[in-house]
């Protein structure tokens, strides 16, 4: 209100200014033409003063109505802001409960969900245990089965077969002993020829070395004419023996 | 007479080399026959052949047992080559190299036992060491000093 009426004084004053100065123009206008009243330097001074006075006072005034109107609109608006933060953070406080009561659901299914899974996984191993269990014991039973039968064929077979490796294993003994008696025996006459043989051949080698050294020795020996009378010696042997 | 007359000669072969040159001068010998026959055979062959084979060439001719009938020279040297050839031959064995008397001894000795003449066939073996070794008939007689040895040592 106060920055209306301030606002309508400065307008005012504006407006005798104006008055004024076309007066002012106009009286020059006419006083080419036409006498003027002149006004005083001092009155024009004075009222020069007024004016700014006045405009002064009337700026100052609006200043304060437009500084009080800005605190004002200020006030209103952080108001304003302060409702919206306010209903912001009812709104945040809002979402936030929902998203901890979706992630509360969330989690209650999931449990829900874990909870069944663990009883149908339970639930299938008891029965595959159960069903294992009775699979294990078939299976034991015709194994146990199997086993004891095979056994005993087992049993019946090498109750014969002891008895057969008895009666050929004391064969085989009873052969093998002869034929050790009889390698024995023949080793023994082949150890004996082997040692005639050996004694043999080393007295035919003794003699073979013998022979050999005396018909080296002849053979050095004997000169031309002995030669010559050894071989007519010979032929007359010869003739004795074959009677030519 | 051709008979005596290559009796005569063999005397003088006593060995199976004493054969294989005679045989090869009568070789030489009948190349020469049935050239210029108007000389004779002891002149076309002088020189070519041994002194003594010469010479005894000349004296078939001495004799005219060889004359200038090439025919008849070729028959005769012919005949000389059977008659040499069908001596029996003895291989013997000695352990040293024998001289030529001792061989004439050797050659008498079976001459006059087996009652025929014999050209031997020598062959010097050390290792027989003295006396002798030899085949006859297809059967060998070892009188070898070795064989004594052997005998005496080795029973």
């Amino acid at each position: 209100m106060i920055a209306i009426y301030a606002l309508s004084s400065l307008s005012l004053l504006l407006f005798v200014l104006v008055v004024f100065l076309i007066f002012k123009k106009e009286k020059k206008e006419t006083l080419k033409n036409t006498l003027t009243l002149e006004i005083s330097e001092t009155f024009r001074k004075t009222i020069e003063g007024l004016i700014v006075e006045e405009v002064r006072r009337n700026l100052l005034l609006l200043r304060g109505e437009i500084e009080k109107e800005q605190r004002k609109i200020t006030d209103e608006y952080k108001k304003v802001f302060e409702e919206l933060t306010k209903e912001l953070q009812q709104q945040k406080e809002g979402i936030k409960t929902q998203t901890l009561n979706f992630v509360q659901r969330l989690k209650e299914q999931t449990n829900e969900i874990e909870k069944i899974t663990q009883e149908t996984q339970n639930k299938i191993l008891a029965q595959t245990k159960e069903k294992t269990e009775k699979l294990n014991k078939n299976l034991e039973r015709i194994f146990a089965e199997t086993q004891n039968q095979f056994l005993k064929q087992v049993k019946e077979k090498s109750e014969i077969l002891g008895k057969n490796l008895e009666k050929k294993f004391a064969e085989i003994l009873r052969k093998f002993q002869e034929d050790l008696k009889a390698e024995l025996e023949r080793s023994k006459i082949e150890v004996e020829n082997y040692k005639k043989e050996k004694i043999k051949e080393i007295n035919k080698k003794f003699y073979s070395v013998l022979s050999k050294i005396t018909k080296e020795v002849l053979r050095k020996t004997i000169d031309l004419s002995t030669h010559e009378r050894l071989v007519m010696t010979a032929l007359e042997k010869a003739k004795e023996e074959l009677s030519f | 007479m051709e008979g005596e007359i290559f009796e005569e000669f063999s005397k003088k072969i006593l060995t199976k080399q004493d054969l294989a040159f005679c045989l090869d001068e009568i070789g030489t010998v009948e190349k020469f026959v049935f050239q210029k026959i108007e000389l004779p055979l002891s002149e076309k062959v002088k020189g070519k052949i041994s002194e003594d084979f010469l010479i005894f060439i000349q004296e078939l001719e001495r004799k005219n047992l060889i004359s200038k009938n090439p025919e008849r020279n070729k028959k005769f040297f012919e005949n000389l080559k059977k008659y040499l050839l069908k001596i029996p031959q003895m291989k013997i064995e000695i352990a040293f190299e024998p001289k030529r008397n001792f061989l004439k001894k050797v050659l008498g000795f079976f001459e006059k036992n087996f009652q025929q003449k014999v050209i031997l066939d020598v062959r010097v073996n050390p290792e027989i060491v003295g006396g002798i070794v030899f085949e006859f008939g297809g059967k060998i007689f070892d009188f070898s000093l070795s064989k004594k040895i052997e005998k005496m040592i080795l029973g």
